[in-house]
């Protein structure tokens, strides 16, 4: 089967334009797997399910109207037609083939707009943070009774004393980078010189290890939250 | 220089930066997080194989989170694997009404 690179594919597509043709999923296999005219079709087809689909897959992030959505429509339908046909062999046929292909490109989309909003984001912390101090914590309440504060601050330290105790040191990197800096799992991934699955096993187990501490120590999560909320 | 003096620049020289203490927020966002923790959980890339079956069984109307309950619990906990289930939920229900 040719291959074909992303200099191949945009003369090929340039060249190109399509009405769709309605597959079935082993139709799109056996398409996609031949040579010719008939692969040609196929893959003009699936450039044209995936543009179809990124407008409503993207629109919470970013509007069709925007002039970075073209560009970046066109740079996400590339890498997930390259992707289709490296993974076509996994396709297991469980959904509709077009389903597939929409996860794949979805998941490429996002990852890129993450990407792009954390870094304008950190740029706009930076500066903000020079002239505007860190909002309060969420458990501070000057309302509170000295007596229901000393209860709320002797929780607070137990249980920071048991992620002290309990997190790895790589466990609270992650947390760090995830939940303070809001960083996205693939960016903090790669800092961490790991990928995004493994991140997430790693920040399963340090759940799972305060959870039973907690356990142990005889607080249930229910426990430790309802008394930060009481007044 | 005496003993003690001596004694304190050791355990200067070997004592580790003080770690940056986690917000309240932070801490409690951790903690809620236990309420929805469990033993046996799906990893992103497991619940990005499964993503679009899952999808599909609750556009046919049928009770996804029943069938597939780790990919459920992921999506409770997971919140960029949620923003790609919306999105290519919102690619399915658009194709439906469409047809």
């Amino acid at each position: 089967m040719p291959t074909l690179n992303k200099t191949s594919f945009k003369l090929f597509f340039f060249y190109n334009t399509s009405i769709m043709t309605t597959r079935t999923n082993e139709a799109w296999l056996s398409d996609l797997r031949s040579s010719g005219l008939t692969r040609e079709a196929a893959l003009i087809d699936l450039r044209d399910t995936i543009e179809k689909g990124l407008p409503y897959a993207l629109s919470r992030w970013l509007s069709s109207d925007n002039p970075l959505f073209p560009p970046l429509v066109e740079e996400v339908t590339q890498e997930t037609i390259l992707r289709v046909l490296d993974q076509l062999d996994t396709f297991e046929g469980r959904s509709m083939f077009t389903t597939w292909v929409h996860k794949i490109a979805i998941r490429i989309a996002l990852t890129e707009l993450r990407r792009k909003r954390w870094r304008d984001s950190s740029l706009d912390e930076l500066e903000e943070n020079e002239d505007n101090p860190a909002p309060a914590g969420l458990f501070a309440d000057h309302r509170a009774s000295p007596e229901t504060s000393a209860e709320r601050n002797d929780l607070i330290a137990r249980v920071r004393r048991i992620i002290d105790e309990e997190l790895t040191p790589k466990q609270r990197e992650a947390l760090v980078l995830l939940g303070l800096q809001d960083m996205p799992m693939e960016d903090a991934a790669r800092k961490m010189k790991t990928n995004r699955n493994a991140l997430y096993k790693l920040l399963h187990d340090a759940r799972l290890r305060l959870k039973r501490r907690l356990e142990q120590e005889g607080l249930s999560p229910q426990d430790v939250l309802s008394v930060f909320e009481s007044k | 220089m005496n003993l003690n003096t001596l004694t304190q620049k050791f355990r200067n020289f070997f004592r580790r930066e003080p770690e940056m203490q986690l917000p309240d927020s932070l801490v409690a966002q951790l903690v809620k997080s236990l309420e929805i923790t469990h033993e046996e959980e799906c990893a992103c890339d497991e619940f990005h194989d499964l993503i679009d079956q899952y999808a599909e069984t609750n556009i046919r109307g049928e009770d996804a989170a029943r069938l597939m309950p780790l990919i459920k619990d992921h999506l409770e906990i997971c919140h960029e694997c949620c923003e790609e289930y919306e999105a290519l939920l919102n690619v399915l229900q658009t194709a439906v009404e469409k047809n």
